[in-house]
This record gives C-alpha cells, sequence and structure tokens, in this order.
C-alpha cells in the first residue's frame, strides 16, 4: 500500500494540482469576463453536440411513443375539451355567417328604402322547400309575429318580384312564387305600356318561366321588353320588376296575345328575400284583379 | 505493445465510453427525468472510476467530464471540472487509505460527493444571492436530486466493479 507521502511526493499529485490550478483559473477567468472560456466550451460542445442532438431525437421520438400510452386519459380529456371548444367555434362561425348575410341584406335593403321610402320591409330566410311542389313554393322564417300578413308580396334583397305570402303562421309563412299559376300578378311592358296579367304556366314552369296573357292583339311587345308590376288592385307595388319577354304568341282564342315571361328572380335556388309588410296603395288581403287564390285553390282540391 | 498496456488503454477506453454515455444521458432534455427531478450521473461514474481505477484516473476523468458539465450547466465555468476533480481524487484517496471497496461504501462515498457538489453549487448560485422561498427550492429540487443520484450510483458501482475484475482479474483476485 502506498503512503500517503508517497502520494503527495508523486507526478500524479503535481498534474492533479495544476489540473487544480487550472480549474480555479477558468473559474476566476468566467467570472471575471461573465462568459465560459470560448475555445473549451466550443471544443466541449463539438464534441458532444452530436451525440446530445441523436439522443434528443431518440428521446423524442420515445417519448412521444409513451405519450400516446402514459397520457392517454389527459389526451383523452383535451381531445373532449377542444371538441367543446370546436363546436363553440362552430356557432360563431354559424353565427358570423348570419350576422354578415343579415348585414348584406340590410345594405340592399337600405338600397331599397332609399329608392322606395314608402315600403315597410321585413328581411326573411328560406327554410324549406315543397319538394314536391311544381312551382317552386317555399316558406320564409318569418310570420305574424313579425307583422307579416296574407297578401304581402315578397321580392329578393335588390327588389326583384319573386311571390306572394299565401300563407302566414306565428314564425313562419308560406310563399308562393310567380310561377305558380294560382299567382296572378297584374304588369305591364315598361316600353310599351301594354298591360296584362302576370301568371304561371303548368308546362313553362318546370323551365322557370311565367307568361303574361291578355296582352291587346295590336301590342306593339317584342322579346327583351322588361315586364314591371303595373300595382293594380293594391296587392303588389307598382314597377317592381318581373322579368323580360323570352317569346310572343297569339292566345288559343285569338282574340289577345300571351308572352313567355323569363323572371329576374333566381326562383328555384333563392334562399334570402324580403316581405314587403307596407307600401303606399295596399289593399288588405287578396284581391281579385291581383290574385285567384280562391278559384285556385278550389281547383287545386 | 505489452498485453497489459493493451488491456489498460482498453479499460480506459470503455471508462470514457460509459462515462460520455453518462453525460450525453444526464443532459438529453426529458430521457432520464423522475417527477421532472434529473439524477447527476456523470458524478457517480467518476468517483466508482476513482474508487477502482486510482485517485490518479478518477481526477482526470472528474476533471474532464466537469468541462462538459460546466458546458451544459449554467454554473461558472470551470466550477464543475474543480469540483469533481477534488472529490474524485478525494474519493480515491479515502477507498486506498480508509475505506474498503464494498458497494455499501462507494454509495456513501457518491452519496457525500454529490451533496458536497449540490451544497456547494446551492451556496454559490442560490444561497448568496438571497432568492425568496430557498428552503423550499433546497427540499423540493435539490435534496430529491441527492437521492435520486445516490440511488443510481448503486448500477455504476456494479459495472465498474464488473469492469474492473474483466480487466485487471489478477489485481481483483489478491
Amino acid at each position: 500500500m502506498r503512503t500517503m507521502q508517497k502520494f503527495l511526493k508523486s507526478w500524479y499529485f503535481k498534474v492533479l494540482c495544476a489540473l487544480a490550478v487550472f480549474g480555479i483559473a477558468l473559474m476566476i477567468r468566467a467570472a471575471a469576463s461573465g462568459s465560459a472560456d470560448v475555445f473549451l466550451s466550443q471544443a466541449v460542445s463539438v464534441i458532444s453536440q452530436p451525440f446530445l442532438n441523436f439522443s434528443s431525437s431518440v428521446t423524442n421520438s420515445v417519448n412521444d411513443f409513451l405519450d400516446r400510452f402514459v397520457n392517454a386519459e389527459e389526451n383523452y380529456l383535451r381531445v373532449r375539451e377542444l371538441e367543446k371548444e370546436l363546436l363553440e367555434a362552430n356557432k360563431k362561425i354559424i353565427d358570423y355567417d348570419k350576422t354578415l348575410r343579415e348585414n348584406e341584406q340590410l345594405r340592399e335593403l337600405l338600397k331599397l328604402k332609399e329608392t322606395n321610402p314608402d315600403y315597410e320591409f321585413e328581411p326573411a330566410a328560406v327554410i324549406g322547400r315543397d319538394s314536391t311542389n311544381r312551382f317552386y313554393s317555399f316558406t320564409v322564417d318569418v310570420g305574424s309575429l313579425n307583422g307579416v300578413e296574407e297578401a304581402d308580396p315578397v321580392i329578393t334583397p335588390d327588389g326583384v318580384l319573386v311571390g306572394i305570402v299565401w300563407e302566414v303562421g306565428p314564425t313562419y309563412s308560406h310563399v308562393r312564387t310567380i310561377l305558380d299559376i294560382s299567382v296572378q300578378v297584374g304588369g305591364y311592358d315598361s316600353s310599351t305600356r301594354d298591360s296584362g296579367i302576370v301568371t304561371g304556366d303548368i308546362t313553362l314552369s318546370s323551365e322557370g318561366v311565367c307568361k303574361l296573357k291578355y296582352l291587346p292583339k295590336e301590342s306593339g311587345i317584342a322579346s327583351g321588353n322588361i315586364i314591371v308590376t303595373s300595382g293594380i288592385g293594391g296587392v303588389f307595388p307598382k314597377d317592381l320588376p318581373i322579368g323580360t319577354v323570352r317569346s310572343i304568341e297569339v292566345d288559343s282564342s285569338g282574340l289577345s296575345l300571351v308572352a313567355e315571361i323569363v323572371p329576374f328572380a333566381d326562383v328555384e335556388n333563392i334562399t334570402e328575400v324580403m316581405v314587403i309588410k307596407s307600401f303606399n296603395g295596399q289593399s288588405t288581403g287578396f284581391s281579385d284583379s291581383d290574385t285567384a287564390k280562391a278559384e285556385e285553390d278550389g281547383e287545386n282540391e | 505493445m505489452t498485453e497489459h498496456f493493451r488491456r489498460k488503454v482498453m479499460k480506459f477506453v470503455t471508462c470514457a465510453l460509459i462515462v460520455f454515455a453518462a453525460y450525453i444521458i444526464q443532459t438529453t432534455p426529458g430521457f432520464f427525468e423522475f417527477f421532472g427531478i434529473s439524477p447527476i450521473l456523470v458524478l457517480p461514474a467518476c468517483i466508482c472510476i476513482a474508487v477502482f481505477e486510482g485517485e490518479f484516473a478518477g481526477g482526470l476523468f472528474g476533471f474532464i467530464m466537469g468541462l462538459f458539465c460546466d458546458s451544459a450547466s449554467e454554473t461558472v465555468f470551470g466550477f464543475n471540472a474543480l469540483v469533481y476533480l477534488v472529490l474524485c481524487v478525494g474519493a480515491g484517496l479515502l477507498t486506498i487509505y480508509v475505506f474498503r471497496r464494498s458497494t455499501m461504501n462507494i454509495m456513501l462515498l457518491c452519496l457525500g460527493a454529490i451533496f458536497i457538489r449540490s451544497a456547494l453549487e446551492f451556496f454559490f448560485s442560490f444561497m448568496l444571492y438571497n432568492y425568496e422561498d430557498l428552503e423550499g427550492f433546497f427540499y423540493t429540487v435539490i435534496a430529491p436530486q441527492i437521492v435520486l443520484t445516490s440511488i443510481f450510483s448503486l448500477p455504476f458501482c456494479v459495472l465498474f466493479r464488473k469492469l474492473h475484475a474483466f480487466f485487471e482479474p489478477d489485481e481483483t483476485k489478491e
């Protein structure tokens, strides 16, 4: 066994002392300069960095793998929480879309209000369509609680005639379109001023086209002319655009002309409408001159 | 090159690889953590080298690996190198002059070494700056780390004992 004295005299001890002094010098230098010895720390980093990188990547992979099992319950709860958050976010998106739609409607409404200050509108969304109805009638989300009444005209947000309120519930209304044979609208050619009755046709409705009947035989009506409401009868306001003339022919009796009208409104696909609750010269309920509800109801039955 | 020299070189290369592996494991974030506490693996490994291979080899390994630890820690550069050097030389000398190389003694040496190292770090890095709630920090971070490191000194003790027996069969028999 070596003695302590022998160790203290050995070159081992001297080397160890030198290392200790070197260590102290390193510490003093680092403390004084506030940073590590650049050469030494870089040398150590160069040696260890590749191994540490490899080790880190392995650790991360293993941890990710184990995380699925170790934190399964926590992850499950987190998923539940995120699902709730997603649901709330979806609700917000729906609200946002609704607000956006209302905003667009209100902008259109504002334009219509400027040109027709006497109109009182109720914006409405199409919430249902009867798939068996060939005249594209639909249900809107406003009813008597919103001040909507039977025979109120229904237009697009940009002011084009769509149809008429046929039945009113507290929170909904059924609307029949201008393609419906039961709906009759007084209209006239804005160019020639020749007037007639706009109504649906069983064969033409599938094409999204309606008819203007009872035009004088000597009328100068031509294809492309614009047909607007006449306002006679007080059901529809005057000068609501209806559509353009597609073709003209003599009626079967040979006494008058009939024109096929392509409506401006995309009746089949419309999703947003405006119900005109009141306007100057409005009559209450259905008028014989503008509609034939009673007769058509009888026919339908 | 004699057989004895070749064996010595192989032995110290193996020691270096083990200590370096311990350093990599210790330094890799999240690899060897228990409730957020990582054991200091390099110090028990160097202590074991000092115990089995002598104070000079232990001191040298301690100093070099201390430098590695310094590059990865926020202590003053050179702190770990100096402390590991002194502790390993001390452990080597204590094994020669005072203790036997029993597993319990080696574990106690490791516990003492890690306690001194942690106490010095705690004093120089925290107590001197008079941070708040230092007592809580000691009991929740430093003390569990000391305990954890002591526990992990056992596998190093077994490993280096076997390594020593493998490369120095004659010395082990004596």
